[in-house]
């Protein structure tokens, strides 16, 4: 009996689905303050060089794994690997593909439901007034504290968490064609219009070029530093969505002749639009204007959050009709966001549906509840360091997973069979330099990367460096932070735990399915 | 620190857009050139919409 499987309606579906999972808060935000911090224009060069030998390639591997696993039937990491190599430890190590992408969405999903309340807020003038007053750092701080309720017993941060992770399950429920398809068609051109408008505003304020300046005038001392290097290539490596095994999964999902490596060129192409044109020209120029050059470098020390939702508002009271573009930034942002965390479900829905053979709505509901319950914990752990955890853990799964598949790929797979895949049905042909790049240049760039995260990184992290006992309201339950931070490593390891040990009931399952058909057959 | 975009600012800044832009326009060329007849045969495995969609026609 052949097995049922959705495709994709149309390429640029996929390309914008593809995108849409790149597209995120990091193009608006991380983007620019990397940029200005590590030598302003002079830092493109290693960017783009990075493009070049990690991103591109590894995306190109991904959507080759990807399409290559779907002619098998599998939309996961586990089932793919596991087609690809027959051998019996891929699929384990393809959990990575799965937990990954799970635990982005652990934290991802309440961050994502912040835009939409601020969004709401920005739109009803709660926002903008209380900027004027000066008080929105305070607002801040009690919305993510859960101080701030909509009605007794509800905080607004929990409203809008339980909004956002309805809107993201229902166009998951509805599946790729038509939930996470469609949804991409309507929301990536959203994502341009509304960065285009917010573009021509930055562009036609006053003394625009000053924070133009601050941003791209070239300071090329800092290429000598091999900092700058690691954070242009750790740059892509993020904003590509690569290694998370969000694109393999997508990529199964398309017809088997059917071009991927336009498509991968495609999307990483419309990635750095909104990063490198829109990105790059919308957050640091901004506060050049409005604080001046001398506190930037203070203001991008407040990290992702502080400039989002903190400085923007400022920087948006302060022209005219701030308050409408302050819709217009929290807006793209959610859109962002919400293409970007429907794309990290569908690997674990992927896996139940066509390794575990679950129906759509069973699978649909597993992973919801999961997440649900492992949600509550970045909504109530926050403040006590949950979201960290699960940050840096995501990093380390990220850099490890896009190294398995490059070296699947290219030595396991083999180099000759890879190329062949990637050019089944290519619209455009792959220059021949990448077959040194794929089995040499790209590995050796995410060994360097992985390494310089396990000795800067690591250590920090797992021994709590500078990470001091303080006593935190978990509900509305007073604990040592100590042992919300364990209790997260505790959580994430039962995760993994638990999908592996899915993974090789899963594959028992079918052995013996196939044992007994091929009994019944004799 | 220097105010205002310098020329090698403006170069940059140039050449990022123009090279952003111009890989988008070639992309996005090439892809909405796909002619009809390089259309690609049904999968091995099967999809159920398209077959119902088949069926509709």
């Amino acid at each position: 009996m052949k097995k049922l499987r959705e495709n994709w309606g149309s390429k640029l579906g996929v390309i914008l689905a593809v995108a849409g999972s790149a597209v995120g808060l990091g193009n608006f935000l991380r983007f620019p303050v990397k940029a200005a911090t590590n030598g302003g224009g002079a830092f493109l060069i290693p960017y783009f060089i990075a493009l070049i030998l990690i991103g591109i390639p590894v995306a190109w591997i991904e959507w080759a794994l990807g399409r290559n696993g779907g002619k098998y039937g599998h939309g996961s990491a586990p089932g793919i690997l596991n087609a690809i190599t027959r051998k019996p430890w891929a699929k384990y190590i393809g959990f990575l593909g799965i937990f990954g992408p799970v635990l982005i969405f652990f934290y991802y999903c309440y961050i994502e439901s912040w835009l939409l309340g601020f969004s709401w807020f920005a739109l009803t003038g709660e926002l903008s007034k209380v900027t004027a007053e000066g008080q929105i750092g305070a607002f801040f701080g009690d919305y993510i504290s859960l101080k701030l309720q909509a009605f007794p017993g509800m905080p607004f941060a929990f409203l809008f968490f339980l909004i956002t992770f309805f809107i993201n399950f229902i166009v998951i429920y509805f599946g790729i064609r038509h939930g996470i398809e469609i949804m991409n068609k309507f929301a990536m051109p959203a994502i341009v219009i509304l960065g285009i408008m917010l573009l021509v505003r930055t562009l036609t304020i006053p003394n625009i070029a000053h924070g133009l300046g601050y941003m791209w005038n070239p300071d090329f001392s800092k290429l000598l530093d091999s900092k700058v290097w690691f954070e242009a290539a750790g740059q892509i490596f993020f904003t590509l969505s690569v290694g998370i095994g969000v694109i393999m999964t997508y990529a199964s999902y398309v017809r088997r002749k059917q071009d991927i490596a336009l498509s991968s060129l495609t999307a990483c192409a419309a990635n750095e639009l909104a990063e490198v044109v829109i990105g790059g020209t919308l957050v640091i120029p901004l506060a050049v204007v409005i604080y001046g050059a001398s506190n930037v470098s203070e203001i991008a020390k407040l990290g992702t959050f502080g400039l989002g939702f903190q400085t923007m508002p400022i920087i948006f009271g302060k022209i005219t009709l701030g308050g409408f573009f302050l819709f217009v930034w929290f807006a793209l942002l959610f859109l962002a966001g919400v293409t970007s965390s429907v794309s990290i479900l569908q690997p674990a829905v992927s896996f139940l549906e066509d390794d575990a053979g679950l129906g759509r709505r069973v699978s649909v509901g597993i992973v919801a509840l999961v997440t649900f319950i492992f949600g509550l914990l970045s909504v109530f752990g926050l403040e006590a360091g949950a979201v960290d955890e699960m940050d840096w853990m995501t990093d380390f799964c990220l850099i490890t997973f896009a190294l398995v598949e490059t070296i699947i790929f290219a030595w396991i797979f083999g180099i000759d069979k890879g190329m062949k895949e990637l050019s089944e049905g290519a619209q455009i042909k792959i220059p021949a330099f990448f077959r040194f790049v794929f089995k040499y240049l790209t590995p050796a760039c995410l060994v360097a990367i992985l390494g310089a995260w396990l000795v800067q990184n690591a250590p920090s992290r797992i021994l709590l460096k500078g990470v001091k006992e303080s006593t935190v309201k978990f509900a509305g339950i007073e604990v040592s932070n100590f042992i919300v931070i364990h209790g997260t490593r505790l959580a994430m390891l039962i995760v993994i735990i638990a999908i592996l040990i899915f993974t090789c009931v899963t594959w028992r399952m079918k052995a013996i399915d196939e044992k007994l058909k091929q009994f019944e057959e004799i | 620190m220097q105010e205002g975009l310098t020329l090698s600012g403006w170069i940059f800044l140039s050449l990022a857009w123009l090279a952003i832009i111009s890989f988008n326009v070639f992309c996005f060329k090439k892809l909405f050139k796909e002619s009809e007849d390089q259309m690609v045969s049904p999968l091995e495995i099967e999809s159920e919409i398209d077959r119902i969609e088949e069926g509709k026609k």
